[in-house]
């Protein structure tokens, strides 16, 4: 998760540099769905996150109550406001567990009740600056923030829920300290790197520019996750058709730039049948560094590399970040869709 | 003459309204709906009554509590009717009335007028129902205030079992064995001092039967838990019942469920699923095969229990590297394929019948596979097959058979009654299921009440019955162990010997 910096930060020009760095962690919702924190729950949004656990008896009751008045207020879909509860006793609250939670309180649609592995959770806990010992001591804290601007601000859970509506009314109606999102481009990294077949590139003027891009991060000798991340994206690219190459392209960077020399990926990528418009590449250490800290795929340790596949059209902007390993149709259309 | 009336109402039981009373403080019901609504806050939204339970703030025995900062006071009705100071907010107030008392669960504010911490809800019900509820609030935590069942010297818990029918004898054993087994716990000392007393009621070993027999043990709040009560194959009606009744049922006589969601909150079974049993065979031929990696066949019948080994061995043969290279349902062509596919190893699920038929087909074609049988369903079978397949096949089995176990308790009891040695399997069952209700009473403390009942088992680690695989439980599990011992038959004494150790499935 080290170094995870959400790529929309990037593009919209660092807006703040004290935003929390909220993680991507999976987690499941109260339907069982998964989804990734930041990306599908706060990226974008104006946000209200609590904390909370199903079996908890004095103050999770007045919390929840809190929110379901918070929502009421805000109207119908909670005014495109989330409100999202974090289980901090993931280990007993199963989306089931969590889904009779909602119920009790009559939580309704843009409400997220999460919860996930205890380690992850802990970690997002962690970096949302309320990381609990004890449950039964968990600080009835509301976070509440807007991505977009990068306005955060902490109220306590039990303050009036008329508090807490004022907070986020506060946090929606904030501005970016600096919109250009556009200018941003100059935040990508154009360093040299080298492709499977050994020709010099530059990443931004070569690969990404006017080009709708899926990137994500790999080594060959991984044991985990690489290889069916890989195959996915061989699956990936067959719906994406002559449309591979042309207008969109595949990139794929090692973590591992050492071991994985042109000729190494060269293997690797015809393994996994490449086609042209699927770039594999490495490079020198601090060139490749420099990319994969740039896009919040450097990692101290490979084996932590993420398994998220960022898509977007650099021309235009309008960026996703979704589990490389998921459906690789689904994959492809939001490329396409993304391309259009 | 006042103090004589006090003595007079403690020794009582709760009334009829004190009762409804005790429904609305402990689950904001009434007869099972919500009495009415809370609302946190001057503004806030009225949420269903039952989503603030009194006793989930205030304690079962209004003893209070204390998380995260709040600390909702005791509501015992002699700190009610003195002055006192809030433990929240510090503030002083005078001694209540009952219609302060109203006023404060109605409108949140104290005997002076003053709002009380916006922690404690409001609350809007009809008004006989707060009625009952003040009535209660008099006798709450008060000495026979107790949980239904229960009274100062005994525990009374309940059984539906078969006492008439064919399968009498079998009821009959169970009975005995927890007889046997609460009269001993009750001649050392009881729980607490208070003796078991064991309730039957009548099953005639049909669904219908044991539904009926624990409906009449369910109502009028007789029993203060259920145990072993004695379910056919896959029938969960009574399961519902006392989920609905709220009533824990320790270790039914019955084949596990395989919980893929949140299992029945109120039972609790004893025995791995068949689920379990078969990703523990699974296990155990690979490990028995490694480096080799045998081919697998499955042939199963139509119930849902038979569908919980083909998933449990599909999930472990994937984990385990091992190929199932026929899978189908009992048709008469199914051996036939399995034979043609070269399968090392054939499990079959399905009854006895269906077991001995499987074991026929083999025996006409020679040296086939392997024949995998279960003994939770299969084991009327065991006995029909044919000499060369029952020669190399095995069995899973829930438990190690007790002979060869650390069973010492058991079977000095067993001495000690005077009891045959029949019906060994139901025997075990019923004195697991006794001894986790034994434990976990000692440990929920000297006021037993159901809710702790329930909270002191999903604590139960690795309980040893000695009949059993070790237990546990947890807020989401509801099946107290996971796995399988492996049985093979002596060609000679026909008897079972047990060719593994407890397998516990790798995850
Ligand atoms: C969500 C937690 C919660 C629930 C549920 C709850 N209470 Fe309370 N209650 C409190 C807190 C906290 C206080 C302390 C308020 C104060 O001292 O200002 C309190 C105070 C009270 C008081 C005043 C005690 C005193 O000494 O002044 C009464 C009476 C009371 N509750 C009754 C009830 C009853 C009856 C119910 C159920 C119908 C109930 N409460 C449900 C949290 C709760």
């Amino acid at each position: 998760m080290k170094a995870w910096m959400p790529l929309l930060l990037l593009l919209t020009a660092l807006a703040a540099a004290e935003q929390p760095r909220i993680p991507d962690t999976i987690v499941q919702d109260q339907d069982g769905h998964q989804l990734l924190f930041y990306s599908d729950l706060v990226k974008g949004h104006t946000v209200a996150i609590n904390f909370i656990f199903t079996s908890c008896t004095t103050i999770c009751p007045v919390l929840t109550a809190n929110f379901r008045k918070v929502q009421k207020d805000l109207g119908e879909n909670a005014g495109g406001v989330r409100l999202i509860s974090i289980s901090v006793d993931p280990t007993t609250d199963t989306p089931d567990r969590l889904k009779r939670f909602a119920a009790q309180y009559q939580a309704g649609p843009g409400w997220s009740l999460v919860t996930g592995n205890k380690t992850e959770i802990d970690t997002l806990l962690g970096a949302l600056g309320v990381a609990v010992q004890n449950k039964l001591d968990h600080t009835p804290t509301v976070l509440i923030g807007n991505d977009v601007s990068g306005y955060w601000q902490r109220v306590s859970g039990l303050a009036s829920p008329a508090v807490i509506l004022r907070t986020v009314q506060d946090a929606a109606a904030s501005q970016p300290e600096s919109p250009s999102a556009a200018a941003a481009v100059k935040y990508f990294p154009n360093a040299e790197l080298l492709t499977q077949d050994g020709a010099k590139v530059h990443f931004y003027d070569d690969l990404l520019k006017g080009k709708t891009v899926l990137i994500n991060f790999m080594f060959t000798s991984c044991a985990g996750v690489c290889s069916p991340m890989t195959a996915n994206l061989a699956r990936v690219q067959k719906h994406l058709g002559e449309r591979l190459g042309r207008d969109i392209v595949i990139i794929s960077i090692t973590v591992d730039p050492v071991a994985d020399t042109p000729s190494v990926l060269k293997a690797y990528a015809d393994k996994f049948g490449a086609k042209p418009g699927w770039y594999f590449l490495t490079g020198s250490n601090a060139n490749v560094d420099g990319v994969l800290s740039k896009l919040g795929g450097y990692v101290e340790d490979k084996n932590q590399h993420s398994s998220v596949l960022i898509v977007g059209n650099v021309a235009r902007g309008g960026w996703r970040k979704i589990l490389a390993i998921g459906d690789a149709e689904a994959i492809a259309n939001v490329a396409l869709d993304l391309a259009r | 003459m006042r103090m004589l009336l006090v003595a007079a109402l403690l020794l009582s039981a709760l009334t009829l309204d004190q009762q409804h009373g005790r429904e609305i403080y402990r689950r904001g019901k009434f007869a099972g709906s919500a009495v009415g609504t809370a609302t946190i806050g001057a503004e806030g939204v009225p949420l269903p009554s039952s989503s603030f339970a009194c006793a989930t703030c205030h304690g079962i025995w209004g003893e209070g509590s204390r998380e995260s900062g709040i600390e909702p006071p005791s509501l015992v009705w002699k700190r009610l009717m003195s002055p006192a100071v809030s433990p929240v907010t510090s503030r002083r107030r005078t001694a209540y009335t009952p219609e302060t008392l109203r006023r404060a669960i109605t409108a949140g504010v104290d005997p002076s007028g003053a709002h009380l911490h916006p922690g404690m809800p409001r609350y809007s019900m009809p008004d006989e129902r707060l009625t009952e509820l003040l009535a209660y609030l008099e006798r709450l935590g008060d000495d026979d205030d107790t949980d239904p069942g229960v009274t100062a010297t005994s525990i009374r818990v309940g059984a539906a079992l078969p006492l008439s029918g064919p399968l009498e004898p079998a009821g009959r054993s169970i009975r005995e064995t927890l007889e046997q087994l609460f009269a001993d716990a009750s001649r050392n000392g009881g729980i607490y001092g208070r003796r078991i007393e064991l309730v039957v009621e009548d099953s005639g070993g049909t669904a219908a039967g044991l539904l009926e027999a624990t409906r009449r043990l369910v109502a009028g709040d007789r029993v203060f838990a259920l145990v072993s009560s004695f379910e056919t194959a896959g029938d969960m009606d009574a399961g519902r019942l006392v989920e609905t009744a709220e009533i824990p049922l320790i270790g039914p006589v019955a084949l596990s469920p395989h919980d893929k969601n949140l299992p029945n909150a109120y039972v609790f079974y004893l025995l791995p699923s068949l689920y379990d049993q078969a990703r523990a065979v699974v296990d155990f031929i690979a490990a028995k095969e490694a480096p080799r990696h045998p081919r697998l066949a499955v042939i199963y019948a139509g119930t849902a229990l038979d569908q919980d080994v083909v998933d449990g061995l599909r999930s472990q043969a994937a984990r385990d590297g091992l190929e199932i290279v026929s899978e189908q349902s009992d048709v008469p062509s199914a051996v036939t394929t399995v034979l043609a596919r070269q399968a090392n190893y054939l499990v079959f699920a399905g009854d006895g019948a269906g077991l001995a038929r499987v074991g026929r087909e083999l025996d006409q074609a020679g040296n086939g596979p392997v024949l995998v049988g279960f003994i939770s369903t299969a084991q009327s079978g065991v006995g029909q097959l044919p000499p060369s397949v029952a020669a190399r096949a095995l069995f899973a089995a829930p438990a190690l058979p007790p002979d060869t176990r650390q069973a010492s308790a058991f079977f000095s009891l067993l001495q000690a009654g005077h009891s045959p040695r029949t019906y060994l399997g139901l025997r075990t069952s019923a004195f697991a299921a006794g001894s986790v209700l034994l434990q976990a009473l000692r440990s929920s403390g000297s006021r037993p009440n159901r809710d702790s009942l329930v909270g002191t088992l999903e604590r139960l680690q690795h309980f040893e019955t000695g009949v059993t695989a070790p237990l546990t439980f947890g807020p989401n599990r509801r099946v107290g162990s996971a796995g399988a011992v492996v049985l093979a038959l002596d060609p000679a004494s026909h008897d079972f010997v047990v060719v593994s150790g407890w397998i516990a499935p790798k995850n």
